[in-house]
């Protein structure tokens, strides 16, 4: 209800719930026991999967002329009833601005962004609009310790570089990748970036960096008014 | 109907298929990391340094080539802007560090049971973490990093610590030569600016000991104590082991800028059965009827060497986890653009 009446302060009205999914077969590649190494068969898997979704997402919002989609939500679920497959499913509301102006990206698609009808409110009155749902993601196999590396480390406090150095390429390929993402959409900036560490199935030393956030650009000067500041006395847990 | 006379059923078309991969090379392609530069980071970490795709992504973010990004969120955002506080770049850092162990992965204590190389492990990894992120923010010429989330894990001896924070730069003051690390989050930042309140720096208290127990423990877990008792012996330790955690978290703090105080205290402790192997040589207790190497009295029971000479006895771990924000106060009031700037110009 709130956020149904902020995105309407904002300028924009509801259109509908969009969704696009994808259901992909996740390729094999074989990785090498004591080597750090980027699974890219695996990592472009699950890029081309949650784009495809998006994809289809959008064109939905298409059918409905709007500007653009708030309250993405990107799942994936890996299927129990097929070896390899995942289930991709990216879901929001389409709006479409009430004044007749343009929200769209330069590609002439409909913005995407994962943020909240309170946020988005609050980041349209900031001067800022979203542009896009940008992401990235680095599926990373990290080395395993072969027997005689384990015997030299025997009594001693050290780094294990070859794991930080892992886990470093793959997170860093990940953003990078996202960030190259809302540079080809001309975006200023990404908001409320997250980064999700996971291992889904494929094993402890296999994981993906899932780098995700809303590009942004200033499209106006802030409108909001300097805030008071109010400390509520119940705790909300933080 | 035989299989070969029904009909096909709707399904995709290799029209669909097809227009399905078309739209797939339209996406990014990614290209992984080479071996040369893989060997480049790890030289560069072992120099204490951070690898060069953390290093161009900051330069290439701070200046202007790529959008810069930022942990924080839209309220967040708005908050920092009221403050004139500017999100410069998301900064990362990690480390896994290992703690000794013998042959058979299981770590060494000292002579009290404090496996203190486990409790260097977790200050290592955290501080190592915590420097490589300073360097990014560094190199983004930031007073300071907002919003950092830290994530520990420990598999068996070997500590992983990573964070991630958004660098940012405070306009029209000079930045410091170390920058200030919060891991408090932008809206309660700007709170803590509001009543003259500066975070400082993350801190850790950490402490694990191991409580080897016998008989007078024991005893009163047995199904034949029916009275309602204390275990005070596992309580002492307890509580000894969280006063060595809090020790070690203010020691941490002292470490860095002026701290006046903690906020955001998380705790976290965890105890767990285990077993201590004691050999012969081993301090741990004495040696029982008379005789040395026969074996150990511990907590009223007896536990013989067996014929590698070593001991093995019942024990728990007593594990003590603390983290927060080191605070420092500046000013009365709400803080003032000079105020700021005279701590910082302070901390050169």
């Amino acid at each position: 209800m709130n956020e149904f009446v902020l995105v309407d302060e904002a300028g924009f009205e509801p259109l509908g719930l969009v969704m696009g999914s994808s259901i992909y077969h996740i390729g094999y590649q074989q990785s090498a026991w004591s080597k750090n190494q980027e699974m890219t068969v695996l990592s472009q898997a699950m890029y081309n999967a949650r784009e495809l979704a998006m994809s289809r997402m959008e064109e939905e919002a298409d059918a409905l002329k709007a500007d653009g989609i708030i309250g993405v939500r990107l799942e994936v679920r890996l299927a129990e009833w097929g070896q390899h497959l995942a289930e991709f499913i990216a879901i929001g509301t389409a709006v479409r601005s009430k004044d007749g102006t343009s929200h769209r990206t330069i590609k002439n698609k409909p913005f995407t962004s994962d943020l909240s009808g309170q946020d988005f409110w609050t980041l349209m009155k900031t001067g800022y609009r979203p542009v896009s749902l940008v992401m990235g993601t680095c599926v990373y196999h990290i080395a395993h310790q072969g027997m005689m590396a384990a015997l030299r480390q025997v009594g001693q406090n050290q780094e294990m570089t070859i794991y930080t150095q892992g886990l470093y390429d793959a997170r860093e390929l990940a953003m990078e990748r996202m960030q190259q993402e809302a540079a080809e959409l001309q975006a200023e900036g990404i908001v409320g970036v997250n980064l999700n560490e996971s291992s889904h199935q494929w094993g402890s030393h296999v994981i993906e960096f899932f780098a995700v956030g809303t590009a942004v650009k200033r499209f106006q000067e802030s409108q909001l008014a300097s805030p008071s500041l109010v400390l509520p006395l119940n705790d909300s847990g933080r | 109907m035989p299989w070969f006379r029904r009909q096909k059923p709707d399904g995709a078309t290799s029209e669909d298929i097809e227009k399905s991969r078309a739209l797939q090379r339209t996406f990014q392609q990614y290209r992984a990391e080479t071996e040369e530069q893989m060997a480049r980071d790890r030289e560069a970490l072992e120099r204490g340094g951070i690898p060069d795709a953390a290093e161009q992504r900051v330069k290439n973010t701070v200046s202007g080539k790529l959008p810069w990004m930022s942990t924080l969120d839209i309220p967040d955002l708005y908050l920092a802007d009221e403050i004139r506080m500017t999100p410069l770049v998301q900064v990362t850092g990690s480390c896994f560090y290992q703690s000794a162990s013998d042959y058979n992965g299981r770590i060494y204590l000292d002579s009290n049971y404090d496996a203190a190389n486990l409790v260097y492990a977790y200050y290592r990894a955290k501080n190592d973490a915590v420097d490589r992120m300073r360097q990014e923010a560094l190199l983004a010429g930031a007073h300071a990093i907002v919003d950092a989330q830290f994530k520990f894990s420990r598999q068996q001896h070997l500590i992983e610590c990573s964070v991630i924070g958004t660098a940012v730069r405070f306009e029209g003051v000079k930045a410091p030569a170390v920058p200030l690390v919060s891991p408090l989050s932008g809206e309660e930042f700007y709170k803590m600016l509001q009543v003259g309140w500066i975070p400082v720096s993350y801190c850790l208290g950490y402490h694990w000991h191991c409580m080897p127990v016998g008989f007078n423990t024991r005893s009163i877990q047995s199904v034949w104590n029916f009275q309602n008792q204390e275990l005070t012996s596992m309580v002492d330790r307890f509580q000894d082991t969280r006063r060595h955690a809090l020790q070690q978290m203010v020691s941490d703090a002292r470490g860095g800028p002026r701290v006046d105080g903690f906020v955001g205290v998380a705790i976290r402790t965890e105890i767990e059965e285990t077993e201590i192997r004691m050999s012969g040589g081993y301090r741990g207790g004495y040696a029982g009827f008379g005789m040395m190497g026969n074996g150990v009295t511990i907590d009223g029971a007896f536990y013989p060497y067996n014929a590698e000479g070593v001991a093995e006895v019942p024990a728990y771990n007593l594990e003590f986890f603390a983290t927060g924000a080191g605070v420092a106060r500046i000013g009365p009031g709400r803080l003032t653009k000079d105020a700021l700037s005279s701590y910082l110009s302070a901390l050169h």
